[in-house]
């Protein structure tokens, strides 16, 4: 298995405080190191983490800076979906877009509340997402970096649950119909 | 992170104490400096102090006794801290003392955007400006080579986008010093009198002088390049390193000539004025105040803060600085999207006993005066609950002083009920309790007592009496402070007990208004759900919404639990059985008892 290793990447993780944004944007960090590649990122900590709009971005490559411009982002993981029109603006016009919602046509969406309760706590959503968007071929960093990383990082007690989800994930993408994903229609 | 490599830098360094309040952005400095300590064995004191003052006197004491000390804190704690900063920068330092003040252009969790570094000027004190947590790892490195060397403290100024960066860095050795503490009695130097004073001034002047030459420091180019260039774009900070991604983004790293200072105070005057005499054309970019641009004899040329080519607040981020770029460089401009939508505010947390209180507070005393604090509790302006919030410890002494006001302009005297967190009453709030009492005060005071600091993750307090590692310290008891401090009314209460609450509340306004009366103090006292290290799992009862509900919202508007929702297919409340914690406060809320739970009707 040969990582994949994109040249320059700009990703943004979206979502409201307490969905576990920072946790799957550690684990993209990782995963992204791990390819040998500079990473850097930025976080939203403090008051905003209680419910309020929490957004993380992440550049793979040759960066010295971690916020990514308007119309400049690669990829956007959306935990909500009005996070997602929020950072919109950020979006390529080719932008890969992964968002946790039922039914969405206009771009790649997964319902990843719901597999989490199914699979016993909403908790995981966030790495049911993340599982979804890396079963994806165009998704920029390789789910077996990620799933080498999560064993890594997850407290032991929680690992199980937190595998089992990103695996769903995984399944769930495979599965899924090829999907539309452009921010034109998102926005 | 980007405090993380700050810590891990600091403990590289041989430093033996180290000290912090909390404060976004830079609370988890310490808690890694403790996590390091831990699992690398170190023999470093670790301590929260109680405020930002204590954790630099502390701090500093180490420096005086020969070992490297660190302190680090946000830039309001800065403002804290200031009276023995002020004071450090004349008697100077032994051991390495390197005080970190974390900065928040935005500002993101912040009352104010004040520059650490105008405070480092006024103070006197060397402050270097990293651009990337990489580059705040070399200048943790420089900070004690240079405060050994001079004898004086060196602040490290990181702002939010630094210490809440993720960079892959590289992890070195750590040195152990093995210094052994000595003071040596200089009562000249450490207990100085205002004659020596002078002297010692002279003294920090001729360090400054000095240091504004150290080689490791001068501003550097970006890029080596011929002064051919017109244009040159002098910067510091995480702004530096913005400006160089949109360079290179376009190319334009070899036709324009980027510049970046290290140390913006004492800047080396020198090798700047070179510069700005070498190009035509001259940008200053920098957060938050024009620190380096002030300091530049003759401005003719520059453009920047003071001429407002920077706007003079908010975070300059990529997508503030590319037309300002753009334009300075007379490149066209198109103007990119911009967000139309609204972020989510935050919220108290589901089951948060903050929430209960601020409910029963509205309940019992809908008119009053609310002056309240800094911590998650001012998340109680959205519930119409916070009337003021200052700096730490304020809502005490402003109440205080909403009381006097009234009471000499002979005005209606509303009653004015003050909430503080329990952290920040030992932060600020105990001094000020003091003064209201002795100059006879008469107020509500309610200690929304979590156990912990919540705010900024949970960091322990000096009333819990748990170290930064979790063993236990030595607990201080509130309700002996309080009694200590000449309170005659005090009552503890669990907030979740709503009618209980209210009923207290009503007697405390009685007491503020007797003859014999003062000021009531009343302990909220229950858990913070977050605090997963301390919080035992709380009796959870199932709650539901009963048909009855008239869906009038009133429960949504008025108690703002994240787990209550509008069901708009039937018009009412449903309940989030996620988010709900099973505190069932709720059933107090709703106005036709519709909100119902397990044994209780």
């Amino acid at each position: 298995m040969k990582p994949r290793a994109p040249l320059q990447t700009q990703m943004l993780i979206c979502g409201l405080g307490g969905q576990g944004v920072l946790f799957i944007t550690r684990l993209i960090n990782e995963a992204a190191a791990l390819t040998g590649q500079d990473v850097i990122s930025s976080e939203t900590h403090g008051m905003a983490m209680r419910g309020g709009s929490v957004v993380s971005y992440i550049r793979i490559g040759n960066y010295k800076s971690p916020l990514i411009r308007a119309g400049q982002a690669d990829v956007i993981l959306a935990l909500s979906e009005n996070e997602l029109l929020l950072y919109s603006h950020l979006l390529k016009d080719n932008c890969q877009i992964y968002v946790n919602m039922p039914r969405a046509k206009k771009y790649c969406s997964i319902n990843a509340t719901r597999i989490a309760k199914v699979l016993g706590t909403p908790i995981v959503t966030n790495l049911v997402l993340l599982g979804y968007a890396a079963g994806h071929a165009s998704f920029p960093i390789d789910y077996n970096l990620l799933k080498k990383v999560l064993k890594h990082i997850s407290p032991d007690k929680v690992f199980a649950m937190n595998s089992a989800a990103l695996e769903e994930g995984i399944k769930a993408a495979n599965s899924d119909q090829p999907c539309a994903n452009s921010p034109e229609q998102a926005t | 992170m980007g405090n993380e490599a700050i810590a891990r830098a600091i403990i590289e360094q041989g430093c033996t104490v180290a000290t912090s309040y909390p404060g976004t952005p830079a609370s988890e400095i310490l808690s890694s400096i403790a996590q390091y300590r831990q699992e690398e064995y170190l023999k470093i004191h670790v301590e929260w102090s109680v405020n930002e003052k204590a954790a630099f006197e502390v701090a500093l004491s180490h420096s005086y006794m020969g070992g490297r000390a660190a302190v680090s804190m946000k830039q309001v704690g800065l403002n804290v801290a200031s009276d023995p900063m002020l004071s450090a920068a004349y008697t100077g330092t032994i051991g390495g003392f390197l005080i970190v003040s974390a900065d928040d252009p935005g500002p993101h969790s912040s009352q104010t955007e004040q520059d650490s570094r105008m405070l480092a000027m006024l103070a006197k004190v060397p402050v270097l400006d990293p651009v990337s947590p990489r580059n705040a790892m070399t200048l943790v490195g420089f900070g004690y080579q240079l405060s050994e060397k001079y004898n004086l403290p060196v602040m490290l100024r990181p702002t939010t986008r630094i210490c809440h960066a993720r960079q892959k860095v590289t992890i070195g050795p750590i040195v152990t010093l093995k210094r052994k503490a000595k003071f040596s009695r200089d009562p000249n130097r450490w207990a100085a009198t205002p004659r020596f004073r002078l002297k010692l001034h002279q003294e920090l002047n001729d360090k400054l002088r000095a240091i504004s030459l150290e080689k490791s420091l001068l501003p550097r180019m970006a890029v080596k390049n011929p002064s051919s260039f017109r244009h040159c774009i002098i910067s510091s900070g995480v702004t530096y390193a913005y400006i160089y991604d949109l360079l290179s983004d376009f190319n334009l790293l070899h036709e324009v000539s980027l510049v970046q200072i290290p140390m913006p105070y004492p800047l080396p005057l020198k090798q700047v004025q070179h510069v700005v005499d070498t190009f035509e054309h001259i940008l200053v970019v920098e957060e938050s105040s024009p620190v380096i641009e002030l300091q530049i004899g003759n401005r003719n040329k520059i453009q920047g803060r003071l001429d407002e080519t920077i706007p003079p607040q908010g975070e300059i981020t990529p997508d503030v600085l590319f037309p300002i770029i753009n334009q300075f460089l007379k490149r066209p401009h198109k103007q990119g999207r911009i967000s139309k939508e609204a972020g989510q505010r935050p919220t108290l947390c589901a089951g948060c006993a903050h929430r209960a209180a601020f409910y029963a507070i509205k309940k019992a005393l809908p008119k009053a005066l609310y002056p309240s604090d800094i911590g998650c509790y001012t998340l109680g302006i959205n519930l119409d609950a916070v009337d003021t919030c200052l700096c730490m410890g304020a809502s005490i002494n402003q109440a205080a002083g909403f009381f006097h006001s009234f009471q000499i302009t002979g005005s209606e005297s509303r009653s004015i009920v003050a909430t503080i967190g329990d952290s920040t009453f030992i932060h600020s709030g105990i001094t000020a309790l003091i003064n209201s009492v002795y100059n006879k005060a008469r107020f509500i005071l309610i200690i929304l007592d979590n156990g912990t600091t919540a705010m900024t993750g949970n960091q322990p307090t000096a009333a819990t009496g748990m170290l930064p590692d979790g063993t236990p310290g030595t607990s201080i008891a509130l309700e002996q402070i309080i009694h200590g401090c000449g309170i005659k009314f005090l009552n503890v209460i669990d907030p979740y007990d709503v009618p209980g609450f209210v009923n207290l509340l009503k007697e405390a306004e009685q007491f503020t208004r007797s003859a014999q009366g003062g000021i009531a103090v009343i302990i909220a006292r229950h858990p913070c759900l977050m605090n997963r290290d301390k919080f035992r799992p709380q009796e959870k009862q199932s709650v539901w919404v009963a048909e009855e509900c008239t869906g009038c919202q009133y429960c949504i508007i008025n108690f703002e639990c994240p787990a209550l929702h509008f069901d708009t297919s039937n018009k009412k409340v449903s309940i989030d059985g996620a988010l709900c914690t099973g505190c069932a406060v709720c059933i107090h809320v709703c106005p036709v008892n519709a909100i119902k739970a397990k044994g209780i009707t």
